[in-house]
């Protein structure tokens, strides 16, 4: 039903052509004003607020197409940043800093946000605190060093302190959000290389009867698949740090194989502006780095892993836990 | 995984054999998922339950899905009671992934079949009572998939053969089985004539799927992660991602046992899961040996040094048997319309 009705969505309101043009203009309101009454982007909030009451995981789907889709905007993280009260509801998007809020000469200033020129608000740790930000005073520089729709945000001096958030975990939401958007991504990747190797046609035959090519998509097929499920498995236990840090490792791995076998497949017209694969191997590159990549998650889970004294299974059962089985014992 | 007679009987007096095997024959009929869960428990623990293992895991759901209702009384009490064992007979000398062209054969006699032909690498087929064997009923290998049935075979059969075969650590537990005018009585062939090939690929799944995919090099990491409790070093990284690896890869497992349970022949997800568990099981001695040795001034356990060398030395093995990683591949690229 909900994966329905987001395909609908998506497949209508954000074309190859609709993420083209946000990324040339930073303009995504059709798109945002869509998921909004769609009730998506309040899902997670009350019913009795006004919102539809879902767990994150209810989400996935949503979540996926989005990555699908390439949708130009930070749709998990204005998901869970709209359960805070200090955010407005008709908030817009909110995007999350990674690095602190700084003082520099020309004013106070958040270096390389994913989604900065697309986002309304920005939540970000301002010294100790996570506060949430208006970027309407904010002057936005774009920083294609943290994505395509990156920026970094520059507030005057005197600019107010904006409202302290109740969540103190956002670098993690970021990283987490980061990882359904990349397996969403490799689902679609995955589809167009398939089509594409059976309509392009070399030494007489589709490139699709060449057994390497077989062999590369197999290879690519498996770490979709993983990516898929570690990425749910960070939805579902999305309260668990260990969770999140299993999400963003594997999915990040993962996201350098599809890229690659992706482009490998394509040949020469993958390499183009104008063909559509760059839409989502490029957000793969990015979204791999943003909010720190494989080596940094899989540091924090070794930690996590020593400072228990459980053995790696129990370790990994525990995370799990979280995660109802398909059918009940 | 060790081979003990005497812990598979123990394990089915505590009722943890034939979980998804029908009460009425002896099973538990406690579902799919309860077997994952206990099995999980029994590898990481690094239990001795290879004598079961194959009758519990496959041949057993197999008998209770194609098998006659005479079939399943016959063979499954015995699988559930932990006194049946059973291997696989699948591959030959000239049919490995092309298994296909097996030419091992039965012709039909009064009352019977008789069979001849070979099989190879049959694991515990020294130790085991019965071999569910893949055999040619009718046709030639060009014939391929058609005139293929499966039977089972009684080991202690007159014209039955077998010879150990030694592996690389000096372990015999694969064999050799001849078969010299071997009678098959007719009611021991499993399903129907001709459909071996399709039984065969459904079998497939269930051993391709589960947990032992994951974690045959599980007590490499354990140990591992014990010795740097107890002697810090920055590996940090190194663990974590396996870690990441091994959860990602338990999810996948279930998905599939999912699948199974729902009555599903899942054999690309399947192929999935064994390719990548494999591969983790496969990198997970390689990495440990190289972390083991980076501080040449530190001593790391001797057991655990031996563990490693010994599942390194057996890792390849590990995208061989159950298919190969090419196969398996080119399974997955059929699944998905490439071929
Ligand atoms: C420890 C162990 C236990 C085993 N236990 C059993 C058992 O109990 N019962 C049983 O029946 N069998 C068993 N086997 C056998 C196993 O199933 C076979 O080894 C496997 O199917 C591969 O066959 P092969 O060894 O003949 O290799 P081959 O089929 O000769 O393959 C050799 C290489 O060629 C590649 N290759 C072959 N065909 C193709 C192709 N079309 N495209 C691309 N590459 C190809 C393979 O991927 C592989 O890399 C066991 C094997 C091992 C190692």
């Amino acid at each position: 039903m909900l994966e329905e009705s987001a395909k609908q969505l998506f497949a209508t309101h954000c074309k190859a052509e609709h993420v083209r043009k946000a990324q040339q203009t930073g303009e995504i309101e059709t798109l945002l004003n869509e998921l909004v009454h769609a009730g998506f982007v309040d899902a997670l909030v009350p019913e009795a607020d006004g919102g539809a009451g879902l767990s994150l995981i209810d989400l996935a789907p949503v979540l996926f197409q989005a990555g699908a889709h390439a949708a130009p905007l930070p749709l998990g993280d204005t998901i869970v940043a709209r359960t805070e009260p200090a955010v407005p509801s008709g908030s817009g998007a909110v995007a999350i800093a990674p690095g602190p809020l700084e003082t520099t000469a020309k004013g106070r200033m958040l270096s390389n946000v994913p989604f900065g020129r697309v986002a309304s608000y920005v939540i970000a740790r301002s010294p100790a605190d996570w506060h949430l930000l208006p970027l309407e005073e904010a002057t936005v520089l774009a920083s294609p060093s943290s994505g395509i729709l990156g920026a970094d945000l520059l507030w005057p001096h005197d600019a107010p302190n904006g409202l302290t958030v109740e969540r103190q975990d956002w670098f993690r939401i970021g990283a987490l959000m980061r990882a359904v958007e990349m397996a969403g991504a490799m689902g679609r990747l995955l589809e167009m290389t398939v089509a594409y190797a059976m309509e392009r046609e070399q030494f007489g035959r589709a490139i699709a009867k060449q057994q390497a090519i077989q062999q590369q998509i197999g290879e690519m097929a498996e770490h979709c698949y993983a990516a898929r499920i570690s990425a749910e498995l960070g939805l579902a236990g999305f309260t668990d740090p260990s969770a999140s840090a299993i999400a963003k490792s594997r999915v990040s791995e993962a996201a350098v194989r599809v890229g690659a076998i992706a482009h490998a497949v394509h040949g020469a017209i993958g390499i183009t502006e104008e063909h559509d694969l760059q839409l989502y191997t490029r957000r793969l590159v990015e979204a791999r780095i943003a909010y720190g990549g494989e080596s940094y998650w899989n540091r924090e889970l070794g930690q996590a892993l020593l400072n228990t004294t459980d053995s790696s299974m129990e370790f990994v059962l525990s995370v799990s836990a979280r995660k109802k089985m398909p059918i009940d014992l | 995984m060790g081979f003990s007679a005497e812990f598979s009987r123990k394990m089915a007096e505590k009722g943890w054999l034939g979980l998804s095997i029908e009460k009425q024959y002896g099973g538990q009929e406690a579902g799919f998922f309860r077997r994952y869960v206990i099995v999980e428990e029994l590898l990481a623990a690094g239990a001795p339950v290879s004598a079961h293992w194959i009758a519990d895991r496959q041949s057993g759901p197999l008998i209770q899905r194609y098998g006659s209702e005479e079939q399943k009384q016959r063979y499954l009490p015995g699988i559930c009671a932990g006194q049946s064992f059973f291997c696989i007979g699948m591959s030959e000398p000239n049919a490995g992934s092309d298994l296909a062209s097996v030419r091992s054969r039965a012709e039909k006699t009064v009352g019977g079949w008789l069979l001849n032909g070979q099989k190879i690498w049959t694991t515990n087929a020294t130790r085991s009572h019965y071999m569910i064997a893949l055999v040619r009923t009718s046709g030639s290998a060009a014939d391929r998939h058609q005139g293929l049935s499966q039977f089972v075979i009684d080991l202690s059969a007159p014209g039955v053969e077998i010879r150990e075969i030694k592996d690389l650590n000096g372990d015999a537990h694969f064999s050799e089985v001849f078969f010299k005018d071997v009678f098959l009585p007719d009611d021991t062939l499993i399903g129907d004539e001709g459909a071996g090939w399709e039984q065969v690929t459904a079998e497939l799944a269930f051993e391709r799927s589960g947990p032992e995919r994951i974690l045959s090099s599980i007590v490499v990491l354990e140990g591992w992660l014990n010795w740097l409790r107890a002697t810090p070093q920055s590996h940090d990284e190194k663990l974590g991602r396996a870690i990441a690896h091994l959860a990602t890869l338990r999810e996948l497992s279930i998905s599939v046992t999912a699948r199974l349970a729902a009555g599903e022949s899942p054999i690309v997800q399947a192929a999935i899961v064994k390719d990548l568990g494999t591969s983790f099981e496969q990198e997970l001695p390689v990495m440990i040996a190289d972390a083991l040795t980076a501080d040449p001034r530190l001593q790391p356990p001797r057991s655990l040094m031996e563990t490693t060398v010994f599942v390194a030395g057996a890792a390849p093995s590990y995208s061989l048997r159950g298919g190969t990683r090419e196969i398996l591949r080119g399974m997955i690229a059929r699944g998905l319309g490439l071929r």
